[in-house]
């Protein structure tokens, strides 16, 4: 055992990547428990892409062939948005565990720390998309054109990260308020199945609601995907995913009010305990 | 040398569900904690001994008074404290059960800010002293009460705290990791820690701490290095012995010379004023065929159950 005053710390910038690092390897480390690679594929992202395919074939019989590549773009987006909102059950969770006091008087931020700890199921569920948007349309019929369909690859990405953010406000929420937890948990995720363009245009919706629908992650992002397949052009894509970004950014920082506010209400009224 | 724990008149409340009434869990604590000192915080269930180890390592806000550690304010400068404290809570809680405990610790030494070589060394050495070293890539789940209680030891000590706040640290330990417990305690004041132990284990106590105090409602009731303790009693000398004869059992607390008798693991103690009395009581019982009795020494225990014993089970 070292002396008292022989703490070995680094500076804090290296602290903060060594966090990250570590995050990352514990994300790793928790996936591995639930999934090795085979039962990620064949089970987890295959059954995924067996719901797409379902929501896929109804808009096959109950209207066209458009209309089933329709709801197939929404449904292969939408997967890394489902994925990416786990984040709100590993974030409701460690309050479960206990470990929120602990992280909460640990010298480093835990703001960052737990808005990690769902970062396994981000890269997951872009994993799935990426498979899913490869895999599916040739399979179904209904092939993508290429190489419009390139790009959207890396607005997939965009859309799981927003979505993510969106994930770890609803987190801080269900941390916050006990009681809500089993709402947000279920229904956090599905205003944006519902509404925000995956199956049906927003356009379908009244008038009053489609700006309130612009606030949620996805549905820039996914209007810019489907413009990029239909050959629109930059000047017309680019506005729609720099709201995508913005929305999240947005989403992200009224996470972070929100955790903090977490931890500095918990240490005044006691709420800040070792269970629920 | 200056305190290192240093609590003024320190008040907290919690609001209930029914607003009207507050809990108060602390009313009015004042304590001084020395370097290199054992501290043991003794005490009923519901006495706030948590409550304050929560306030000391900065997971609460006091409601009024104030505490320095290590000459800062808690509340005005959490972040030197947080550096300079570790803590370990009772119980199972606070361990991320699907990764091992090796990842566990490596954990929490990046949140601590140890670079990498310093965190995978004090990792494997924490392990290792904790006796986890065979287990330390297991996941925590598959672990015993006891072993994780280790590893909550070893979580608290990975920065290389200073002071330990350590609430209740041997819950579910078995009695070779409760010794390996104390040798460890031992060694952290030998290091020129200051460790600041609840328990509600008496002979632990006795055993560990240079100093007791003793808190009830919130109120410090004793707060007196171990070794003075008998001080607060004022029958000081001893007598146990095991007798079956209720007859004579009957007469023993009549004699003038006992203050009173108690049962006690099995058999009975008498309370004695003055050192001449045990003499007299050893040959009265001898005479009247009590042969297993012996001088004995008041424990913490008879202290404790002295000063909380009448009301202890009504919170
Ligand atoms: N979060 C809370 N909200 C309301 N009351 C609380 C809270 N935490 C503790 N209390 C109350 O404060 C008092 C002191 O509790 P505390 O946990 O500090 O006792 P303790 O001495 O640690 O007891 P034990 O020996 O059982 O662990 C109790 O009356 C308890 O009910
Ligand atoms: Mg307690």
């Amino acid at each position: 055992m070292n002396s008292p005053s022989s703490l070995g710390t680094s500076s804090p910038g290296t602290g903060w990547l060594r966090l990250g690092h570590q995050s990352l390897l514990f994300s790793i480390a928790e996936m591995r428990t639930v999934h090795t690679w085979r039962t990620w594929l064949f089970g987890w992202v295959a059954r995924l892409l067996t719901q797409v395919t379902f929501f896929a074939l109804i808009g096959k019989f109950v209207a066209n062939d458009a209309t089933m590549q329709f709801v197939l773009v929404g449904n292969i987006v939408a997967l890394s948005c489902l994925e990416s909102m786990i984040v709100v059950l590993t974030m409701a969770g460690e309050r479960r565990l206990g470990t929120l006091p602990l992280l909460a008087i640990a010298p480093t931020s835990h703001v960052p720390v737990y808005l990690g700890r769902g970062l396994h199921w981000l890269a997951s569920g872009i994993a799935s998309s990426v498979i899913g948007w490869l895999v599916l349309p040739p399979l179904l019929g209904v092939p993508l054109p290429w190489p419009e369909a390139l790009p959207a690859v890396a607005m997939i990405l965009l859309v799981a990260v927003s979505c993510y953010c969106y994930g770890c406000f609803l987190a801080g929420l269900a941390v916050r308020y006990r009681s809500l937890q089993v709402i947000v948990l279920n229904l956090g995720y599905l205003p944006i199945m519902a509404f925000c363009g995956v199956n049906v245009p927003i356009s379908f919706w009244p008038a009053w609601l489609q700006p309130v629908l612009h606030l949620f992650p996805l549905t820039n992002g996914l209007q810019a995907i489907r413009a990029v397949l239909a050959g629109g052009t930059w000047s017309e894509v680019w506005p729609k995913l720099a709201l995508e970004a913005l929305v999240g950014i947005g989403w992200f920082a009224l996470a972070t009010v929100s955790i903090n506010r977490v931890v500095t209400k918990g240490r005044a009224d006691g709420s800040l305990e070792f269970g629920s | 040398m200056p305190a290192v724990v240093e609590i003024r008149e320190l008040v907290r409340t919690y609001r209930t569900r029914r607003k009207a009434e507050e809990t108060v869990a602390l009313g009015g604590v004042t304590l001084t904690v020395d370097d290199s000192e054992v501290l043991g915080l003794l005490g009923p269930n519901g006495a706030g001994k948590t409550t304050l180890v929560k306030i000391l390592s900065t997971v609460l806000l006091p409601t009024s008074g104030t505490a320095r550690v290590l000459g800062k304010d808690l509340v005005s400068a959490p972040q030197t404290v947080r550096e300079n404290v570790g803590v370990v809570f009772g119980g199972e809680r606070g361990l991320y059960p699907r990764i091992s405990a090796r990842q566990n610790l490596a954990f929490w030494a990046a949140l601590y800010r140890l670079d990498r070589r310093t965190a995978q060394n004090r990792c494997s050495e924490l392990l290792e002293r904790m006796g986890l070293a065979d287990r330390a890539d297991e996941p925590v789940e598959t672990f015993s009460r006891g072993m994780k209680q280790r590893l909550h030891l070893a979580r608290g000590l990975i920065h290389g705290p200073r002071i330990l706040f350590l609430d209740e640290p041997t819950t579910g330990m078995d009695p070779v990791a409760a010794r390996d417990f104390r040798a460890l305690v031992r060694e952290l004041r030998q290091e020129g820690r200051t460790v600041f132990l609840t328990t509600h284990d008496m002979a632990e106590a006795e055993a560990l701490c240079d100093r007791v105090t003793l808190i009830d409602h919130g109120r410090l009731v004793l707060d007196e290095p171990t070794r003075h303790i008998g001080r607060y009693l004022d029958a000081r000398e001893c007598v146990d012995f095991t007798c079956d004869d209720p007859a004579v059992l009957a007469q023993v607390p009549e004699l003038a010379f006992v203050e009173s008798v108690e049962p006690r693991d099995g058999g009975h103690r008498a309370l004695l004023r003055e050192p001449a009395d045990v003499a007299r009581l050893l040959v009265w019982l001898i005479e009247r065929g009590v042969l297993s009795a012996r001088r004995s020494e008041p424990t913490l225990e008879d202290v404790y159950l002295r000063l909380i014993g009448t009301r202890a089970m009504s919170v």
